[in-house]
Formats: C-alpha cells, structure tokens, sequence
C-alpha cells in the first residue's frame, strides 16, 4: 500500500517537474529570481543604486580582477587570515594536546578557557581596538582568537575520545611516550582535530570580514565599506560575492585534507 | 549466623559506597579549587598591579574599579536600560527570523518538491558570510531599527531551517509504518509522530540561533546604532572608558550564558520522555 501511494506521489509532484532533469531543480529558482532582477532593472523598477543588475554586477567583478584591485585588496584580507588563522590554531593546537594529555594541565587551565569562551568573541573588538588600535596587530590578533577555541575544544575532545583497548595494545607492545603519541593518540584524534580546523577556518573568516569592517584601508572588507559610503551598491554585492566564494573554498580545501589523511578511516560514509 | 554472614557482606559494601561518595566530593571540591586557582591568581595580580600603578588605569583598569562601574551602572538604570533595548531586539530578529526558519524548515521536509525547488537556494544563501551582508543592509534600510533586526532575523534563520529540516528528515521509518498500522491521519501523523520525534533536533537548532542572534546583535549595534549595550561599548569606547567596555562585554558573555542555559532547561523538560544516553549518573 504504502509503495503504491508513493508511486501516486511521485506522479502527482513530478507532473510538471519530472519534465526537467532532476539535477537542474535546484537552479531553477536562482535563475528565476536572476531573470526577474534583471527584467525589473532593465525595466528601471528598482533604483540601481539600491539593486543594480547582475549584469552590473558581473561587469564590475570583470572590471575589477583587471585592473588588479579585487586582488590586492583580496591578497591582504587573505594574508590577515591566513596569519591569525595559523597562530590561533597553533595555539589551540598546543594547549588543546597539553589538556587532554594532562590530568593537572586539564583541571588547572580548562575551566578558565570555557569561562573565556563565553564571551562573544566580536564584543572584544572594540577594546581591543583601544589596546593594540586599528592597526594589523589588532586584527590579527583578533582572528587568531577566534580560531583558537574550536581547535582547542576538538583537539581536546579528539584525544579524550581515544579508546581505552588500543592504548592497553599498546602498553603491550611496551610503546614509549613519544611512541604513543605518535602513532596512536595524534592519528586517533585526528578527525576531531580536522574538525577543529574547518570550524576555526569558519570562525577566522568571519572575524576577518567584522575586523576589516570596524577599520582598515585595505582588503576586502574595506572594500566592501567604502563602496558602501559612496553607494556604489554593485562593488558592495561584489565584495560579499568574494566573500562567500572564498570561505567555500578554503572549506573544500580542509575537506579534501580530511579525506586524503583520513583514507584509513573505515567509518560508514552514506 | 545466616543474618551474620549477610551483615558481614553487606556492611563493607555499604561502607565502600559511602567511601566512593566521600572521594567523589573529595575529587569535586579538589577539582574546583585547582580550576579557580588560574583565574584568582590572575585577577589578584591585576588588582595588586593596577593598585601599584603598574597599569595604565585607560587601557586595563582594575577589576575593582570594573566591579564598582557595574554597581553604578546598575543603581543609575543605565545599564538596565540599554540591556532591556538589546534583550527586545534580539527576541524580536530571533522571533522572525527563527519562526520563518521553522516553518520553511518544515515546509521543506514534508515536502520532496518544496525540497528539489527551494533547499539548493537556501544553501547556496547560506555559503554567504552572515556578518558581510550588514553593509547592504545599512545601505537598503539605513541605520536604523529594521536593518538591525533583519541582520538578526537571517542570521537567526538558517541553524533553525537546517536543524528542522535534518529532524524531519531522520525520524524512524518503522515508527511511520506503526503510524501507518494505527491509521493516524495526516495531521495525527505530523503532530503525534513527526513533531515530537523531530524536537531534539529542533531544540538543538534554537539553541543554535539563539547564540548567533546574540552574535549579530553585538555587531548590529557596533556598526552604528543610539542605544543598546553595542552601543554602550563602542560610545564607551570612543571616550577611553575602558571600565564601561569591560562591563558591557562580561554583560553580554552573562546574559547569553544565561539564554543558553534558559533553552537548555526548556529542552531538558520538553525531551523528558526521551530515553537516551545521558551520560554517566553524577552522584
């Protein structure tokens, strides 16, 4: 019964949808809403400085990659992330080992650390804008903190979470420290740690965007606000354009980390 | 001597429980006094420092002094004030912005064409830097009350979509068969099998948004606004009164601390039926 009703499903939603191969559904609606915008601003519906065409748009992206711009200015934000990104996973890294190694490094430092991450990370911008100024250090520093906690917190939980009967094996095969750690501990908690990495990548990104907003005279986020103060409103959806694709791809490169590291893994994978 | 020999067992047992209760308190207490030992020790240099004038009372003021600003903040209702503007925003975007999560949320999940159509749209939107839209929004709505709460709104939006639309999708399909045996009508089917099954994860999505409604707000207010404890920060912040910024910060880390906490409770009262893994009984 429940299969028949289900073929009946299938029939009645798929009357004029099955018509469009199943993997052009979901493009449907973005071009949809793509024509409109366009037919709506080429008819001067809506005022261009509030919704400029996509065909603006496009052309002011092509008109800035040539003249070189969109790339300095997507050099530096790269740089400030990139720099505060390795720092604060550095770190996270370090002291995330140093706690789930150690009993006594766990009790003495964890509870400051989830005390601190408490705070609303961008609510710190402000002084740390009054200790270190606008300037690079400011903000770099500001990245770096905010990809610290989630390496912190998975590399912790990643070592916490390495089974008990492989480090009794290994006791057995009379493993030194370094060997334990090694060939054991890390590897095991590697997938955590990866994790870590992509959710810190995450958080650099957003904080980078936040940080270059509250002050700067360079990168994208700069970009986005002085265009932003001339209403130049096609450079602005420009900037965020940028944005989105950039953070997407430094995800996909995290991912395919994981998947050439993890290969050993023999988990279920859908 | 049967009675002899059982009392002999078990009064060792019952002692042994009362030993394992008396280490665990040991361990507990213990536990805490090494926790609180980096965080006294700290705030005890900081005040030793500042007291000796080794610190710049602009740039790192004293926790005294920070301490003494909160109380006046609170005796003048200034802080009350500004907290109860940010408290209204922050409901108000979460509320819209959650609500429309939830129901595309669940529009999307029982539907497989809304599915096909509408979730690659959302996701595509989603790839798109939460905070990178505020510039836009200044520029479409201005600086005022509805930029802020639609920045709130479509931050709120998306972990609430997700997480609803996951919980619908990963409900137990025996448990619709046995719906299916019951004769549940359509309506019974959503609001007796679907809904309670999908709430943990939904839960989990409120959570979610509360926490970056909060974030959004923070920057919301920072990027310009008259009022608000974002505004309290970076007026404060203008004038070189670090005190008022660190009361405004460890306000803000307090109340979405206490937020988080509200949900939580909410959430462990709604899933007490849930007979799940709730980790290791602490005794």
């Amino acid at each position: 019964m429940s299969k028949l009703e289900i073929g009946k499903q299938t029939e009645r939603a798929g009357d004029w949808l099955s018509r469009i191969p199943s993997r052009l559904h979901g493009w449907i609606i973005p071009l949809a809403i793509l024509l409109i915008w366009e037919l709506a601003s080429a008819l001067q519906l809506v005022s261009a400085t509030m919704l400029p065409a996509p065909s603006k748009i496009a052309e002011q992206f092509i008109r800035l990659i040539l003249n070189g711009e969109l790339l300095e200015h997507l050099g530096i934000s790269s740089y400030r992330a990139g720099l505060g990104f390795l720092l604060g996973t550095a770190t996270g890294l370090m002291l995330g080992l140093s706690t789930g190694l150690g009993k006594l490094a766990e009790r003495t430092l964890d509870p400051s650390l989830q005390m601190l991450r408490m705070i609303p990370l961008l609510s710190l911008i402000p002084l740390f804008i009054l200790w270190f100024g606008v300037g690079e250090f400011s903000k770099i520093l500001m990245i770096s903190l905010g990809a610290f906690f989630p390496v912190y917190v998975n590399t912790f939980l990643g070592i916490r979470n390495v089974d008990m009967k492989l480090i009794e094996v290994s006791r057995i095969y009379q493993y030194s420290r370094w060997e334990l750690l090694g060939k054991l501990i890390i590897p095991a908690a590697l997938p955590n740690i990866l994790l870590g990495v992509r959710l810190s990548l995450g958080a650099a990104w957003l904080v980078l965007v936040v940080a270059e907003m509250m002050g700067t005279s360079a990168g994208v986020g700069y970009m986005i606000q002085d265009a932003r103060a001339y209403s130049q409103t096609d450079i602005v959806f420009v900037g965020i354009v940028v944005f989105a694709v950039v953070g997407k791809l430094s995800d996909s490169a995290v991912r395919l980390l994981e998947d050439r590291w993890l290969r050993w893994r023999d988990t279920f994978k859908g | 001597m049967q009675m002899r020999a059982e009392k002999a067992i078990i009064t060792p047992l019952i002692q042994k429980k009362k030993s394992v209760k008396r280490r665990r308190l040991y361990l507990r207490t213990s536990n805490m006094i090494l926790g609180l030992i980096v965080p006294v020790t700290l705030l005890i240099v900081w005040e030793v420092a500042g007291a000796m004038g080794y610190l710049n009372p602009v740039l790192l003021p004293t926790p005294s002094s920070i301490w003494e600003e909160l109380v006046s903040m609170t005796e003048t209702g200034e802080l009350v004030r500004h907290l109860g503007i940010s408290t209204w925003r922050a409901l108000l975007g979460f509320l819209i912005g959650g609500g429309l999560g939830l129901t595309m949320g669940l529009w999307v999940g029982f539907s497989y064409k809304t599915e096909r159509l509408l979730d690659p749209c959302f996701q595509m939107l989603r790839t798109l830097p939460h905070l990178a839209i505020a510039p836009l929004f200044i520029l479409w709505f201005g600086f005022g009350e509805t930029s802020k709460l639609l920045l709130i709104a479509k931050g709120a939006f998306f972990p609430l979509y997700v997480n609803t639309f996951l919980g619908i999708r990963s409900v137990d399909s025996k448990l619709f068969d046995v719906g299916q045996v019951l004769q549940f009508s359509k309506w019974q089917m959503i609001t007796k099998l679907i809904l309670p099954a999908s709430l943990p994860n939904i839960f989990l999505g409120i959570r979610l948004s509360v926490s970056v409604a909060w974030l959004g707000l923070v920057v919301a207010e920072l990027m310009g606004s008259s009022a608000g404890l974002g505004y309290l920060i970076n007026d404060a912040r203008s004038f070189s009164l670090t005190t008022v910024v660190f009361v405004g910060i460890i306000v803000f880390a307090v109340v979405g601390k206490l937020s988080d906490s509200i949900i939580k409770l909410l959430e462990a009262r709604a899933l007490r039926w849930q007979d799940g893994f709730k980790g290791e009984e602490a005794k």
